[in-house]
């Protein structure tokens, strides 16, 4: 085994066994704070399993982490850190609602369609300012998209309220999303609809453009070295404004799509906390595209199996912060098992010379 | 080889140690130091030189062997455990606190205190205690921001002095000195030797070793190729059982046939705001078909100068022509891509090359824009693999495959594939700043025998370097750097001597301003 290998099996050795820590972790709360825990346990683990409409569940619960991991991963690449995924994966919402409901010349999927560039862009735009407020005057850049993200927040409440809001219906929302504009359904029954094919294509394209466009080439180089990709010839302000504004796009893309059959309405009071999810499962996926897949779809069924549970036993769905807490901790603790690493690599090393 | 008659005061026995990227520093290492000796560790770099000391330190965890103190097996994990064993080590790149005096830096985490306060006059005192005591003088009251880099290496071996130090680990201390500098540190080495001092020296310059030495351990690829008494071993094979094979040092070198002028620096100034300017009206140019070279000691300016010349730093005050063309409007990409011009940077792993990248990455990363490369911005993968392959032969990289990264390489391969980069197109400039900084020899010839053929190809060369050797063997011309003014002049090196350009180096001597007007050639 090389090296290379050692590390990648570690690697891997690392997440499953900070995933089993996690859980074991949470078992033992159910254990400890359930009357009846085996009727829990149960619910949480083969709940969402149970029934065509639970799957259904758990594909819908994933479909947005896909989106916002994959955000998250082009945000996160030039080594720049922002948090700008949670304020566009909102104002992505928002955006689809009111171009679907305010653009009356345009029809069903046609109006999708024009919905959602508009959302590509105002998103991408969006994302745009804490980056240059960091490049041009030395901000920092986590905070800045951090408080971003309210003001964005903010201008979207504005909107909602004053050109949005149906203060003739009972329901507190919007006005009805046309439903005309919605996009087919896969598994009748369910909520899950062609968002799902788009959000598969969407992983491949991000890792198309990561790995096999020179832009992609570019954001990593700044990410891996910003001083090499200066000396280089790169123009490193411009390939961390271009990171900015694909993953703002790709996480305002995952908002807006959730405007078009989930929901009848547009209807988010707040911050949605999405951003924060994307980071996780980026972190899950250690901020690789292709990786997104499983760990969104990890999350997504995590979270679907607390909701049933929720539901059917007398456990409360906030166990899974701290699953996700766990999880985390392991997962970003590099010195975890690096002793007993070094000692298999020493081991192998020898094994190799004996071989040789 | 020799028998241990003596017990040794420091063993090491059966030394391993792995890094975490996979790379074997130490294999089965043995070493020990008599005390009272003067102990060389010689090898290339990447022979685990500094490894196995920063293991004796307890910077680096050791994975396999075991260390002995005059006998007894001990641990020693972290810096602290070495120091109460009485073992101190002065670092290439220095530990001090610039803004703070002399004695502040001796005293650091041991202060003496007057109440709750520092008793600053017993740190003085103190220090010229133990400065007089080892014939080191020095100015307590000083700030190291304005000592010469001997003097702070002086502090440092002080500083490990007066922490109880009786073994002293110097690593490359020479690396940055001036021959006059060196001399004087050897002075202080063999007064230290006989109050009872061990000293161990690492060092890949033999000459130094023979000059002070007492024993010495050769290092090669991780392994010890065995300890020597030094007037025993002739320099020949230090050499050869250091590299492997017999190094021809002198290379064959072509008469230089200077043609137009492609570079050209017109009063360049930096560092306005800083206190003092770091470059005073710097006057030079470079012509195609002749490498010029800079010698100073490092922190003259010489950094500062060649980043303005390559565009990453904003030129102050002054000009930079290119073939006619002025930097100071262009950007990097444009001053690479239409001025021609190729950098090898001093620092490799800070500017170099992104070392998680693969080697394919690193090599091509100055050309993704090339039509041969990438189409609509999607990159031609097989062109990226051919091209980097041929590169790898071409400028023999030693490598397992183009998509290794760069940070399972030793340092003199890392260095090819910088250079194999910035040479492998077509340049009418190339910088070079530090070209053999740390390399082998190896690797060092190649680079070398790069250069001389890309001149012979009227290509422009600046080089500039803290090796005297190095660059009185690579340049045609030269001229020294001193507090950012070009102090001297040589149009040819014939009868040149190091000892001659060490006072201008240091500042002792100076040349006419008509002199080193030469050093700007008017068309």
């Amino acid at each position: 085994m090389s090296n290379k290998q050692l590390n990648q099996v570690f690697s891997v050795v690392k997440t499953f066994l900070a995933i089993v820590i996690a859980m074991v972790v949470a078992f033992v709360i159910i254990l400890v704070v359930s009357d009846e825990p085996m009727e829990a346990l149960y619910a949480f683990l083969l709940g969402p399993f149970t029934s065509v409409r639970r799957i259904g569940n758990l594909i819908e619960n994933t479909i947005p982490l896909i989106y916002v991991g994959l955000g998250v991963c082009v945000l996160w690449a030039t080594g720049k850190r922002t948090l700008s995924g949670e304020g566009c994966y909102y104002f992505g919402g928002l955006m689809a609602a009111l171009a679907s409901i305010k653009i009356y010349f345009i029809h069903g999927k046609s109006l999708t369609v024009t919905s959602m560039v508009i959302v590509l862009v105002v998103c991408g735009i969006m994302a745009l300012l804490p980056m240059i407020v960091n490049l041009k005057y030395g901000t920092d850049a986590f905070v800045v998209s951090l408080l971003f993200n309210y003001v964005m927040f903010y201008i979207g409440n504005y909107i909602f309220s004053n050109y949005l809001m149906d203060i003739t219906s009972t329901s507190s929302g919007s006005y009805p999303l046309p439903t005309d504009s919605f996009l087919p359904t896969l598994i009748p029954g369910t909520k899950v609809n062609a968002n799902l094919i788009v959000a598969l294509l969407m992983i491949v394209a991000v890792w198309f453009f990561m790995y096999k466009t020179k832009w992609g080439y570019s954001i990593r180089l700044v990410g891996l070295n910003p001083n090499c990709a200066k000396y280089v010839g790169i123009n490193v302000f411009a390939v961390c404004i271009l990171a900015q504004f694909i993953g703002g796009a790709i996480s305002g893309f995952g908002g807006g799509m959730e405007m078009f059959g989930r929901n009848p309405r547009f209807a988010w009071f707040s911050l949605t906390n999405m951003g924060w999810d994307g980071i996780m499962v980026a972190t899950l996926a250690k901020y690789k595209p292709q990786y997104i897949l499983f760990s969104a779809l990890f999350l997504g069924y995590v979270r679907t199996g607390a909701d049933i549970m929720n539901r059917s036993s007398d456990v409360a769905s906030e166990i899974v912060m701290i699953i996700q807490a766990v999880m985390i901790l392991f997962i970003g603790a590099n010195s975890f098992l690096a002793a007993m690493q070094q000692r298999v690599r020493v081991k192998y090393n020898e094994k190799a010379e004996k071989e040789a | 080889m020799i028998a241990e008659a003596i017990q040794p005061v420091i063993e090491m026995k059966g030394i391993t140690k792995i890094y975490p990227n996979g790379v074997v520093a130490n294999k089965d290492v043995d070493f020990s130091v008599r005390p009272g000796e003067i102990h060389a560790v010689m090898g290339e770099n990447g022979a685990g030189k500094s490894t196995l000391m920063k293991m004796l330190f307890g910077l680096e965890k050791i994975d396999k062997g075991q260390i002995l103190f005059k006998g007894n097996p001990v641990t020693i994990a972290k810096p602290s455990d070495a120091i109460a064993l009485k073992i101190g080590m002065v670092h290439q790149e220095f530990m001090l606190v610039p803004s703070l005096t002399v004695a502040e830096n001796m005293m650091l985490r041991e202060e003496p205190v007057k109440g709750i306060f520092i008793d600053r006059a017993k740190a003085v005192e103190e220090t010229v205690k133990i400065s007089e005591k080892y014939h080191l003088p020095i100015d307590p009251h000083a700030r190291i921001i304005d000592l010469p880099v001997g003097m702070k290496q002086r502090v440092e071996i002080l500083k490990a002095l007066y922490r109880g130090a009786e073994i002293l680990i110097l690593d490359e201390p020479t690396a940055v000195l001036t021959p006059q500098e060196t001399e004087e540190l050897f002075r202080q080495l063999i007064i230290l030797k006989e109050n009872g001092h061990t000293v161990i020296f690492i060092s890949h310059k033999i000459r130094e070793v023979k000059q002070i030495c007492d024993r010495i351990t050769i290092l090669k690829n991780g392994l010890s190729m065995g300890v020597y008494n030094v007037k025993d071993i002739t320099e020949a094979d230090i050499s050869r059982l250091m590299v492997g094979r017999e190094v021809k040092m002198k290379l064959d070198k072509n008469k230089a046939h200077p043609k137009d002028v492609v570079l050209k620096a017109d009063h360049l100034c930096y560092g306005y705001g800083e206190g003092k300017l770091k470059v005073k009206d710097v006057n030079f140019t470079v012509r195609s078909g002749e490498i010029v070279g800079i010698a100073g000691v490092e922190g003259n300016g010489q950094r500062e100068l060649l980043e303005m010349i390559t565009g990453l730093r904003k030129i102050q005050r002054g000009q930079v022509h290119i073939s006619g063309m002025d930097v100071s409007k262009m950007s990097i990409q444009q001053i690479r891509d239409k001025a021609k011009m190729g950098y090898i940077p001093q620092d490799r792993l800070l500017f170099g090359v992104a070392a998680e990248a693969t080697i394919k990455e690193n090599l091509l990363a100055n050309r993704l824009s090339h039509s041969e490369f990438s189409k609509a911005g999607v990159m031609k993968e097989k062109n990226l693999t051919k091209k980097a392959k041929e590169l790898i032969q071409e400028f023999r990289i030693k490598c397992g495959g183009e998509k290794q990264t760069v940070n399972m390489l030793s340092g003199g391969n890392i260095q090819k594939v910088v250079v194999a980069r910035e040479l492998s197109t077509q340049r009418s400039l190339i910088v070079i700043d530090q070209p053999s900084r740390g390399i082998d020899v190896g690797a060092t010839k190649f680079i070398h025998e790069k250069i001389f053929e890309l001149r012979d190809a009227d290509a422009a060369i600046l080089v500039s370097s803290a090796d005297l050797a190095e660059i009185m063997e690579l340049s045609d011309s030269l001229f020294v750097m001193y507090e950012g003014e070009i102090v001297a002049y040589f149009k040819n090196l014939e009868g040149v001597t190091e000892e001659q350009l060490g006072e201008y180096m240091l500042g002792i001597n100076r040349q006419t301003p008509e002199e080193i007007k030469e050093a700007y050639y008017e068309q």
